[in-house]
């Protein structure tokens, strides 16, 4: 892979090494694997179409924008209620399997309940976590994703994640700091 | 062990003599902080307290622990999804640098 920078084209320079972000993303909004890659491939389109208007910079918030609005598009033309089968989260959610997976502090008791809870938020908290909290985006590539401004990302998540906190209490899984 | 006494003793001020924060400050700032978006500032101030006052700490925790599994859950996208998705981002680029007539 030494590719000799000065000979790529800006769209090899900027956008293909987001494919992946692009692709994680795109299946928080989609919970959906063929219509995640889908998504994707509309986006490397228009991304190809506006090349020439990119300025460079901060290559990933234009692709997170345009990822947006081509989802906006590809949901105009569906039935809202097509759009999520809660049945297809079990899978997307599935835990990775590896050695490095070992050396991580999980409480596989509190990962089953948080699972059970993250599916019950009501999709706007849903997907700031996901995004967040699971694929690691910052706020502000989480607010370019979505739309909003980062403070209402981050007020989303706080609120997203003291209800996933309440639900764990209320089984017993997190120490009840009141008493 | 340390910190879990060190909790039990209420502190009015940390150890610099800086202002202290009260519990329902921290409350408002312990999810930025614990997302490494506060100041290196508010960040000490909030690290004191989290030492001093049990309630906060134990809230700190469980934040902690819901963030670490939410993150092992960030698993790597379906690979033939991507592969399939970086031949045609590289067919796309192709098809732009290497038009004919320009050399
Ligand atoms: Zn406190």
């Amino acid at each position: 892979m030494n590719v000799d920078a000065s000979r790529q084209t800006p769209f090899e320079q900027h956008v293909l090494p987001e494919i992946e972000v692009l692709l994680r993303v795109a299946r928080a909004l989609t919970r959906n694997d063929a219509d995640a890659e889908d998504l994707v491939q509309d986006t490397l389109i228009r991304a190809h179409n506006g090349i020439e208007h990119f300025d460079g910079r901060h290559p990933r918030a234009w692709l997170l924008t345009i990822l947006r609005n081509a989802n906006i598009n590809r949901n105009r033309r569906r039935r809202p209620e097509l759009l999520r089968d809660p049945d297809l989260t079990f899978d997307r959610m599935g835990r990775a399997a590896g050695p490095e997976q070992t050396d991580a502090f999980v409480d596989l008791e509190l990962d089953a309940e948080l699972v059970r809870a993250l599916d019950r938020l009501a999709e706007p908290f849903r997907l700031v976590i996901d995004l967040v909290d699971i694929q690691g985006l910052s706020y502000a590539e989480a607010a370019q994703a979505l739309g909003i401004p980062p403070g209402t990302v981050m007020s989303r998540l706080h609120r997203a994640r003291g209800r996933l906190r309440r639900r764990l209490d209320q089984t017993g899984l997190a120490p009840r700091s009141g008493k | 062990m340390m910190t879990f006494l060190r909790r039990l003793i209420p502190r009015p001020r940390n150890a610099q003599g800086e202002r202290a924060l009260d519990c329902v400050a921290v409350g408002k700032t312990l999810q930025r902080y614990l997302d490494g978006a506060a100041t290196a500032e508010t960040a000490a101030l909030i690290e004191a307290h989290l030492e001093d006052c049990l309630r906060c700490g134990l809230e700190a925790d469980t934040y902690r622990r819901i963030k670490a599994a939410l993150a092992s859950h960030r698993v790597p996208p379906p690979s033939d999804s991507l592969e399939r998705l970086r031949d045609f981002g590289l067919e796309l680029a192709r098809s732009h640098g290497t038009k004919p007539g320009s050399g």
